[in-house]
């Protein structure tokens, strides 16, 4: 019998495979062993052991320092060194010692025994027969005289422990005093040790944090071991890492420490979003299950949706849950952009989440167009049209880019559509809808003439400046040459030329008096001008023109306007731009916004970009496949025409890069993929998890809502809100300005607030109501009910006040309380800065405060007995006096008037309120 | 050691010589043989090492897996360039896709919420679980090529041909139905490529004339998308859950069982029919 | 060699030939093929005998070796290349393309050319009832067993290689010049670029639009013309060259009615996908550059 292979060829090839096969066998093991996030472990718990001695021996050293340590350390010794001499204690010591060990005896023998009663007793219920009952009660009764004997010995035992213990810790008290504070002092030393012990002991492990509510398994810590350590660790890896660099060490190994740091901010941040619950991906994105740095951080993944965010984005993470707020506190950069996506308009093309609480009035940022034509000429509006930015550099109206005939065509329509001065015929053409002819303009006053000084002066005082800025008028916050920086001071247009752009003085003249007679949507407020105010300013404005420059403003010259063709051509350019989306224009009232809804732009796809005919240099300039997104998204909010010659509607907003980045920011926010949804049940509709939505909170819909409301109205322009704005300010002498609203609603009563909102003189025929000294003005902004009911809540919500009407018994203060508050008042002086009547010429208003006769009507019990305990407290920087400060040895207000009410700074300020509330309100003197 | 061939006087000597069986441990040998030849071993293996004719022959008869094969076969039947060992390598590739198919069993779970995810911690987490996953599914594309360059062998030989006729239509059978194996298991992972591969596969069948209800003749008869074929396929109108667990079925219990049934046929019928094809 | 054939024969006597009543009737063959083959049965039988090896080692250790390499080399394709894993399925997000599994691809290819009854149900199930009817319809039950042999089978050869190669071709060409909107991509083209298709095609012959009543006479005498060539070629062929003729008439004998139309309704179909492919494409000038949708149109379904 023959074979075909030769069997030794067939061994040896045997062989080969089999060792082949085992080596990958052992080299996948291997592998396995020793994965990639291995090394990073390593250096943590190498460099971790140094860096936890090194804080053991700072600790140590301190405590060495530390003179109180020392001297009780000494005093310890001493006392324990008495102690020991004396013979009764040592004698005590042991005597108790001694108890304690007969007890312990005493206690194992009774419990041992009660076992075997209870066995017994058990038995004996259990049993059936008479004999087996007989026979456990006769061991029952055997046994219960031991019971007997040891329970009593127990507590004659412990009877006599708990004398002699008494004795013993009379004279051991001071010494287990000083052991107590001496502990305290060595609590970090403890710690410190503790660190050590663990670091010593700590294996490579992967770390993982895991919460199934949020479907969370992250694994990012198993790299980034030190992200919850103090900053101390922070500096010493610092070090690390600068040794190593000088050392000019592999990329690889600095990197590894770099990944060690801790996180920023920790106490800001962990402190309301606990690691262990939100893990690190529900803010930083990023697939938290993987274990290698590529896969996790998930840059160059395509499918994997959520890849981490770049780190200047970061804070688009934060607006997944918060998505309402315009202002969240430690997210700047978010806050801008949320801001700037309200302030530019960007909503009246775009519908995004977030912004559905804008008031429908409120929701088009432009001015109304209805009556433009009689404000002023066609050709200015030509300019204006073609580039708005060259006229204002810091308006909100972005380049459209139109063509000459393009921008005809909408200055005739707008011409046409707008309602006429009276008597002036209008030409029938196309049919429009039936919008004007409802609302004709009457401007009712003629413009008499006035005094530019005085104007200008009235400009400055009265409070134009919180919204519109004047060059050469507006003060140091005028824009630096060349930079477009955005904000709401440009919230009302730029006046420096207005009067080269109205053609018509009558219009301003009415406008001035009373905006909302000619535009019953305007943002412009009532400044209470009398005739003569508005004509000054009138005259003031006027003179307030454009530079003739050497180089004419060229432009083809006006068209016949008349032409219906023309005029159709710019009702489908408004069409067609959206212009509708930000300025109310007679008979578009039924065109929709024409851009694409935002709310879950952030999750858009690279692939599914059209980069039209920029896409080899994006491709080319992005490093990895999400960055193509960024950049996409980044150069549309900068260049939004770019990528294709035609057929892109967008127009350019010239904001800057900064502002690009914040809007950005904001964008990535705008997203569809909850962080966490539950459902109870199978069929239960999901939950939204930890997302702040304003359905759920009322407490964050009325922030939501009010700060829609102060942005639209600007109301940061005078006041400062939340800490924002304020932009007044600067340009008012100190003790000028308008009041910061921080806490306002826990200062105020709210049906004060309501009646004041509505109508800020109170009726009294003044200017001001509560400050009589100030110049500048609040205006009667002819808020509808709605829009106030917002704003106290809006006030009362960031207060923690509650949000809906609470009745309350008013608070009646009690006349004795209130006739010592009389002393108090007079003993502090209250009046030498509250006055009660109006205010003398001359006086410092820098001293003035607000005049307290407003309390009973004005002001909230509570707040008036909070504030005058801690005025710095709600009103950071205030000249009000603290007269009772914290002392925090006590952990009370120490009071100027020991002898009143027993010292007791609580009563003596509510005793001062009381007194306050018994004042009369001020009478309403009229003004004259 | 390569054996010449023995007389008949020959190999009565080395049958005297043989040991027998259970009696003795391997005398006068190398330490290897006599562990393979001790008392424990040769109660396993019932017969000693081959060593010579008869106990090759033996070991082949005595043995469950290998009394597949003839004990003797033809020279040509064993060269690779004869069969390209394309049947023998299917079988293998079978076997090694039920036992690494049974270890990913235990890390996988047929719901639409867990099984994505579970395919996620197998490539990132479970120890070794990536080159498992792996394995599993480049054999089971290697099974698919291997099964179709087995087909295009037997025919291109010939051994289609009485009397092996019916061979072939089982080996037609077997191979729709590894194709059947290869489909319902690309939708376990449950991800896109998945999901819409299955879409696009399963829609054909609603077009199965009389019975789907895009097909000729299918909603005269009324078939709708809630009671065609495509709904008997999937459990549903769409590729859900249902498909999911369905195809998990299938996949793991339904197509193996009827897979292992016709190779067993296959197998026998190769042996019946004349063990692998020669030249008459 | 010779000194063992008595040996043999004392070993095994051979049997006289037995009367053909008490002969195994073979499925398929004729009198004089049962008995050529048992007589070439027995010489093989000899010859074999001859040319056996013992099954240990021979084919088991090859076996098992070759089984250990398969799985090294699995392995390490495993430890190199990952399984693809895409986003969390999501039925609101349909892919670009969305593909079939790369051993469907050839059904995915061939609906860009048949309606999705034909390529989905009818096709396959034609192609695998097919395959299954193979040895049935075979006229040389005796040629080429158990070795390749391209002389004497050569249509066989023919029409197996040339579909197993158009199957990969399919295969081949759904996978790697496929993209985007099921659109023609050369390989080196960039995916990312999701190209626009325009495609202007006549729904059937001399209609440019879908007929009235959905019937098209044209289409329809062409297909029957068609099928009638392919039924009847035996008839025909003939006319064009004598000898072929003759074969294709012994063919036809040879099978059989019954087996003659089965195999070329299988016959007319493998043609008509080439075809159909072409027309599609409006191959010029085969068909003057005109793409066509459907050959025939009825009612009830198009093909």
């Amino acid at each position: 019998m023959d074979q075909l292979y030769n069997t030794r060829r067939l061994n040896q090839i045997f062989v080969a495979l089999n060792l082949t096969a085992l080596a990958l066998i052992l080299i996948t093991i291997y592998k396995d062993q020793r994965p990639e996030w291995y090394p990073y472990q390593t250096t943590y718990i190498q460099l971790f052991r140094q860096y936890a001695q090194q804080e053991l021996n700072r600790v140590q050293k301190e405590l060495q320092g530390d003179a109180e340590y020392q001297q009780l350390k000494k005093q310890l010794q001493e006392v324990s060194a008495k102690l020991n001499a004396n013979p009764r204690y040592k004698e005590l010591s042991r005597e108790v010692a001694r108890l304690n060990e007969e007890l312990k005896k005493v206690q194992t023998q009774l419990s041992e025994v009660r076992l075997d009663y209870l066995h017994y007793e058990d038995e004996y219920f259990w049993a059936r027969s008479q004999s087996a009952k007989e026979r456990y009660r006769r061991l029952m009764q055997q046994l219960k005289p031991t019971v007997d004997k040891l329970t009593a010995q127990m507590e004659d035992i412990q009877a006599q422990l708990l004398k002699v213990t008494e004795e013993f810790n009379a004279l051991d008290k001071e010494r287990q005093e000083l052991q107590k504070k001496l502990s305290e002092k060595e609590f970090a030393l403890q710690v410190a040790q503790a660190s050590v012990e663990s670091a010593q002991k700590a294996k490579p492990k992967i770390q993982q944090i895991h919460n199934p509510e949020l479907h969370l398994v992250d694994r990012c810590t198993t790299c980034h071991m030190g992200y919850d350590k103090p900053e101390s660790w922070g500096e010493f890896l610092k070090e690390r890492i600068a040794q190593l660099e000088k050392r000019k060490a592999p990329k690889a190994s600095i990197d590894i420490l770099k990944a060690l740091m801790p996180h920023p901010r920790q106490q800001e941040l962990f402190a309301k979003h606990p690691v262990s619950k939100f893990g690190c991906t529900s803010c930083h994105g990023g697939q938290g299950v993987a274990l290698k740095k590529d896969v996790a951080h998930a840059y160059n993944e395509k499918f994997w949706e959520t890849p981490m965010l770049p780190i200047k984005y970061v804070e688009a993470g934060c607006g997944k849950c918060h998505r309402y707020e315009m202002t969240l506190a430690g997210a700047p950069k978010l806050s801008r952009g949320k801001q700037l996506y309200y302030m530019l308009g960007c909503f009246g093309c775009h519908d995004a989440k977030g912004y559905e609480d804008v008031p429908e009035d409120l929701q088009k940022i432009g001015p109304s167009l209805t009556h433009i034509a009689t404000k002023t000429s066609p050709e200015w509006l030509f300019r204006w049209l073609k580039n708005p930015h060259a006229w204002s550099p810091n308006t909100r109206m972005p380049m459209f880019y139109l063509r000459d005939d393009e921008a005809w065509a909408l200055v005739a329509y707008l011409r046409h559509a707008t309602e006429v001065v009276q008597g002036e015929a209008k030409p029938q053409l196309i049919d429009l809808e039936p919008h004007y002819g409802k609302q004709p303009l009457r401007l009712t006053k003629r413009y008499p003439g006035g005094d530019p000084t005085r104007g200008r002066q009235l400009v400055q005082q009265v409070g134009c400046l919180g919204c519109h800025r004047i060059d050469g008028v507006g003060g140091p916050q005028e824009r630096e040459k060349g930079k477009r920086v955005l904000s709401n001071k440009d919230f009302g247009p730029n006046l420096s030329k207005v009067g080269s752009k109205i053609t018509n003085p009558d219009w301003l003249f009415n406008w001035l008096l009373n905006p909302k007679a000619i535009d019953p949507k305007a943002k412009m407020p009532n400044l209470r001008l009398s005739d003569q105010e508005a004509a000054d300013i009138t005259a003031f404005l006027l003179t307030l023109r454009e530079q003739p420059t050497a180089r004419p403003v060229a432009f083809t010259p006006t068209p016949q306007l008349d032409n219906p063709e023309l005029i159709d051509k710019g009702f489908r350019l408004i069409a067609n731009y959206g212009c509708a989306g930000c300025h109310n224009i007679p008979g578009t009232e039924k065109l929709t916004k024409i851009g694409k809804n935002l709310s879950d732009e952030a999750d858009l796809d690279p692939h599914l970009i059209d980069f039209g005919q920029r896409v080899h240099e994006i491709f080319e300039k992005a490093p990895t496949y999400w960055d193509r997104k960024y950049i996409w998204l980044r150069e549309k909010i900068l260049r939004p025409r770019s990528f294709r010659e035609q057929g892109l509607r967008m127009p350019n907003l010239n904001i800057s890069e900064e502002d690009a980045d914040a809007l950005l920011t904001a964008i990535l926010s705008f997203t569809k993929r909850e962080v966490a949804t539950l459902k109870v049940t199978a069929t239960d509709l999901p939950q939204t998890l930890y997302v702040r939505d304003r359905a759920d909170d009322p407490r964050i819909a009325a922030i939501s809502a009010g700060q829609k409301l102060v942005f639209s109205y600007n109301c940061v322009g005078c006041h400062i809100v939340e800490g924002y704005g304020g932009d007044i300010w600067p340009l008012l002498e100190d003790g000028m300005q308008p009041p910061n609203l921080q806490s306002e609603g826990y200062r105020v009563n709210h049906d004060w607030l309501f009646r004041f909102l509505h109508d800020p003189t109170m009726g009294s025929g003044r200017q001001h109501y509560i400050r009589p000294w100030l110049k500048v003005r609040m205006p009667t902004f002819g808020f509808d009910d709605g829009e106030v009911n917002t704003l106290i809540r809006y006030f009362a919500a960031l207060d923690n006040r509650p949000i809906f009407q609470e009745f309350r018994t008013p608070y009646r203060p009690n006349p004795a309380t209130a006739a010592v508050g009389k002393k108090l008042f007079d003993a502090l002086q209250c009046m030498a800065c509250h006055p009660t009547g109006p205010v003398q010429p001359g006086a410092d208003v820098a001293q003035l405060a607000p005049n307290l006769q407003l309390a009973r009507e004005r002001l909230q019990p509570e707040w008036i007995v909070d504030w005058l305990l801690d005025p710095q407290k709600f009103q950071p920087g205030t000249r009000m006096p603290t007269f009772f400060p914290y002392n925090e040895q006590t952990g009370k207000h120490d009071s100027p008037m020991p002898d009143i009410l027993g010292g007791d700074a609580r009563k003596q300020a509510e005793a001062l309120r009381d007194y306050l509330l018994t004042l009369a309100p001020p009478t309403m003197a009229k003004r004259p | 050691m390569s054996e010449e061939r023995q007389t008949p006087e020959q190999s009565e000597r080395s049958e005297a010589q043989r040991p027998t069986a259970r009696t003795t441990d391997g005398q006068g040998e190398g330490l290897l043989m006599r562990l393979i030849n001790s008392h424990f071993i040769r109660s396993i293996y019932r017969t000693p090492w081959p060593v010579d004719r008869r106990s090759r022959i033996m070991t082949v008869l005595n043995s469950l897996v290998l009394h597949l094969h003839p004990t003797r076969i033809p020279r040509h039947a064993v060269k690779v360039s004869y069969t390209w060992c394309m049947g023998g390598l299917s079988f293998y590739l079978m076997l090694l896709l039920t036992i690494t198919g049974i270890l990913l069993m235990f890390y996988y779970r047929p719901s639409p919420e867990h099984a994505y995810w579970d395919v996620k911690y197998l490539m990132n987490d479970v120890p070794f679980g990536r080159i498992l996953r792996n394995m599993h599914r480049w054999a089971a594309h290697a099974m698919l090529i291997t099964v179709w360059l087995h087909m295009l062998r037997v025919f291109l030989t010939g051994s289609y041909k009485p009397p092996r006729e019916f061979n072939w239509v089982i080996g037609v059978n077997l191979l729709v139905l590894t194709m059947l194996l290869s489909f319902t298991g690309y939708l376990l992972p449950w991800d896109q490529l998945a999901m819409w591969a299955v879409t696009v596969g399963t829609n054909m069948a609603r077009a199965t004339p009389f019975l789907g209800h895009e097909g000729p003749f299918g909603p005269q008869l009324g078939m709708t998308p809630y009671n065609d074929v495509r709904f008997a396929l999937l459990g549903g109108s769409i590729v859900g859950e249902n498909a999911l667990i369905r195809f998990y079925v299938w996949h793991c219990l339904g197509f193996p069982f009827i897979h292992a049934w016709l190779m067993a046929i296959h197998f026998w019928r190769v042996r019946k029919d004349g063990g692998i094809s020669g030249p008459l | 060699m010779a000194e063992q054939v008595p040996e043999q024969e004392q070993r095994r006597p051979q049997p006289a030939a037995r009367p053909a009543a008490q002969r195994p009737a073979r499925r398929g063959m004729t009198e004089e093929q049962v008995q050529a083959t048992q007589i070439a049965a027995e010489r093989k039988r000899e010859a074999m005998e001859e040319g056996k090896v013992l099954t240990w080692p021979d084919l088991v250790y090859a076996e098992f070796l070759s089984a250990v390499f398969l799985t090294i080399v699995l392995f390490i394709v495993s430890l190199v290349f990952n399984a693809p894993l895409e986003e969390p399925s999501n039925p609101n997000k349909t892919p670009i393309p969305s593909r079939a599994p790369w051993y469907f691809l050839g059904l995915q290819e061939m609906l860009v050319y048949f309606d999705p009854w034909i390529a989905g149900v009818l096709l396959p199930g034609m192609i695998i009832v097919g395959l299954m009817v193979i040895p049935y319809v075979d006229t040389k039950p005796t040629v080429g067993i158990g070795r390749y042999s391209w002389k004497g089978r050569e249509w066989q050869y023919i029409f197996f290689i040339g579909g197993f190669a158009l199957w990969l071709l399919l295969i081949a060409i759904g996978q790697f010049f496929r993209w985007g909107p099921w659109a023609i991509y050369m390989p080196w083209e960039p995916r990312e670029h999701i190209k626009v298709v325009a495609e202007h095609l006549w729904w059937c012959p001399l209609h440019k639009d879908p007929p009235a009543n959905m019937f098209c006479p044209y289409g329809f005498l062409l297909y029957a013309l068609y099928n009638g060539l392919v039924f009847t070629y035996p008839f025909w062929l003939r006319f064009l060259h004598k000898d072929w003729g003759e074969r294709a008439m012994n063919y036809y004998r040879q099978l059989g009615l019954v087996r003659y139309l089965i195999v070329m309704f299988f016959v007319s179909w493998t043609l008509f996908l080439p075809i159909k492919m072409a027309m599609r494409l409006g191959l010029f000038p085969l068909f003057w550059g005109v793409r066509l949708k459907y050959l025939v149109v009825t009612p009830w379904f198009n093909i």
